[in-house]
């Protein structure tokens, strides 16, 4: 596009934008500036002289901080690269007929279209020692008692959490993985097969460096979400540790008005974590951009 | 002895049958070219030469052997694609080497291959060059410096130059000679493109409502085509049958009806009395002039003889209008009996 038309689409652009954009910068950007100025323990009367990072460094130096960082990584890490794998799988499996089939994108979009609290509910109700589940084997007499079912929800590897956000974030996944495969068609990989590439081969020098940026980037705004989203860990985590995001909120809504900075400075780590990775998803699509894999 | 062999191939999509009982050979060292309109079905030949289709019926032999079981990865066969379809994230270097990587082949000799592929496809120092830094006729060169240097058995290819604008495509058909001539390389190439057949090939097969019509050197299919409508795909709708009008005109009427052709360019044609009388008699016919189009090089006439037939004439700067009075005469010699 001439320069002329590009800076007439942009101020088009701008222009189409600009309400939502002031709502957005107002509401998101106004409460993490406050949030920022109590985690700094800003005062309008004292100005610069009254900040301090002492309520990060309490954070920083809290014996629960590594705790809870390692546990909100170890969800976030772990159903990201389970998800990952399994849309990996999946996208090249149905990518020759998701094309065309409107049945198999809908049944892929049913997981985006649920909200995360409704599917940690459902697994509260089906899952949890007094669940339906553990009812109806203890009704059957598959187990001795409702409290005998496994432990599946607030258990120590956190499986009802991964199985949760997996569920919920392959779909978000594979739909990027195939609009890149969808762009590129098959041939690319009949290309391989006929220069003397295995299966193994073509995947691991063609269908690989084709949709890793974008499997990359996927997955650091799956991460991103994960490490930040309160709901499900809330209800179905453990008491202790808690996950940051837990955290951030228990400290928040203490009746202790003292702890609620640092509930605003944990917010404004995972914030900082977040900016980061989506930052870096923006960067990987824009070099897949530049490598001409996706359009 | 035959690099390629397709002993009655049948192709089918489902239920429908693309290509019936097709059967041809490539010996070692040709440049056989597939031709054919559009819909063909030549494209599915190569795919399942290369492996990348599977046959319903019939036997692909590679170098003698039997490769139907086979993967495409394990036939000796490198299928150049009608798009380049290079690799958008390797550089051009990469692009060519990727088979050869593939084959696990030694640092210092793939860069040696590459290296004397790039001379001859006329790439060299283009090595590092991205591919989106490349024009089209470039990379369609990468594409073919990329099947070649794993030289194989037969190098099969898909309209190579149809994406090619007119003097590109040009070059790279004067390329594929060349490059032939100093490799060896046993080419299949498909075509629609009846010039470039004629061009490039030792022999031409025409493929036709999914089956072999004709094969032979570009000349026999030419000026010798085995029915009318190899006839009418090289251009020459002048059709006859010996009981047309005209031709029971001259001389050698025969009893038995036959079909026979002549092509368009060898009909000589002439505008007064003056100039007919300087040729033969024999063969001579009276006309109209019905149609002219003027097509650069030559102009397609239409004359009506004997107020019935249509007789397609081409000529070079010719002087006729619509209505004007013309003779023909067929040449003897250049008349084609079909079998």
């Amino acid at each position: 596009m001439s320069g002329p038309g590009r800076k007439a689409s942009l101020h088009q652009l701008a222009y189409l934008l600009g309400p939502a954009l002031t709502i957005i910068l107002l509401l998101f950007g106004g409460g993490l500036l406050l949030g920022l100025f109590q985690a700094l323990d800003f005062s309008s009367a004292t100005g610069m002289k009254s900040i301090t990072f002492d309520h990060f460094r309490t954070v920083f130096t809290d014996p629960d901080f590594a705790g809870s960082i390692a546990l909100t990584l170890y969800i976030s890490l772990t159903s990201t690269l389970l998800a990952a794998l399994i849309s990996v799988v999946l996208a090249l499996t149905i990518a020759h007929w998701a094309a065309n089939n409107r049945i198999l994108n809908f049944i892929l979009q049913i997981p985006l279209t649920v909200p995360h609290l409704v599917i940690a509910i459902s697994f509260l109700l089906l899952l949890s020692p007094g669940g339906i589940f553990s009812r109806f084997f203890s009704f059957f007499g598959m187990i001795t008692s409702p409290s005998t079912f496994p432990l599946l929800v607030n258990d120590d590897y956190g499986i009802s959490i991964l199985v949760v956000y997996v569920w919920k974030e392959i779909p978000f996944i594979t739909f990027m993985l195939l609009s890149v495969l969808k762009n590129l068609g098959p041939e690319l990989s009949e290309v391989g097969a006929t220069l003397n590439g295995s299966r193994l081969q073509r995947f691991r020098y063609i269908t690989l460096p084709i949709i890793g940026p974008s499997l990359g980037a996927a997955c650091l705004i799956v991460f991103a979400f994960t490490f930040g989203a309160f709901e499900v860990p809330y209800l179905l985590g453990k008491t202790y540790p808690v996950s940051l995001p837990v955290w951030a909120y228990k400290n928040y809504s203490d009746i202790d008005l003292l702890a609620r900075p640092e509930g605003i400075a944990i917010g404004l780590i995972i914030a900082a974590i977040i900016t980061v990775s989506i930052t870096l998803s923006q960067v990987l699509i824009q070099f897949a951009r530049k490598r001409g894999v996706i359009l | 002895m035959s690099q390629l062999e397709l002993q009655n191939i049948t192709i089918q999509y489902g239920e429908t049958t693309i290509i019936s009982a097709l059967s041809l050979s490539v010996e070692n060292g040709e440049i056989v070219s597939l031709l054919g309109p559009s819909g063909a079905g030549k494209t599915t030949i190569l795919k399942t030469i290369a492996g990348l289709l599977q046959p319903a019926d019939g036997q692909i032999l590679i170098n003698n052997i039997s490769v139907n079981h086979l993967p495409a990865e394990k036939r000796d066969a490198v299928l150049i694609f009608q798009k380049p379809l290079l690799f958008p994230f390797l550089n051009v270097a990469q692009n060519i080497g990727f088979g050869l990587k593939m084959q696990k082949m030694k640092q210092r000799e793939t860069e040696r291959k590459i290296n004397r592929i790039l001379e001859i496809t006329e790439l060299k120092g283009l090595n590092n060059r991205k591919i989106h830094q490349l024009s089209g006729g470039q990379q369609q060169r990468v594409a073919l410096a990329r099947g070649l240097v794993l030289e194989p058995a037969i190098l099969l290819l898909d309209e190579p130059l149809s994406n090619l604008d007119a003097e590109l495509r040009q070059q790279m058909r004067e390329l594929i000679q060349t490059v032939q001539q100093q490799t060896g390389t046993t080419m299949l190439f498909v075509t629609h493109d009846q010039a470039e057949a004629l061009a490039i090939s030792d022999r031409v097969c025409l493929l036709l409502d999914g089956s072999l019509r004709q094969t032979g050197r570009p000349e026999e299919l030419f000026y010798s085509p085995a029915d009318p409508e190899v006839a009418r795909f090289f251009g020459c709708d002048n059709i006859f049958t010996t009981a047309d009008s005209f031709r029971q005109q001259s001389d050698d009427v025969q009893n038995e009806q036959k079909m026979f052709t002549i092509r368009p360019e060898d009909i000589e044609i002439y505008s007064s009395d003056q100039q007919r009388e300087t040729a033969s008699h024999q063969h001579l016919f009276e006309g109209t002039v019905t149609g002219v189009v003027f097509e650069g090089r030559l102009t397609k006439l239409t004359v009506k003889v004997m107020a019935k037939e249509h007789v397609t004439v081409l000529c070079s700067r010719p002087a006729f209008h619509i209505g004007q009075t013309v003779w023909l005469r067929m040449p003897e010699d250049r008349i084609h009996f079909f079998p």
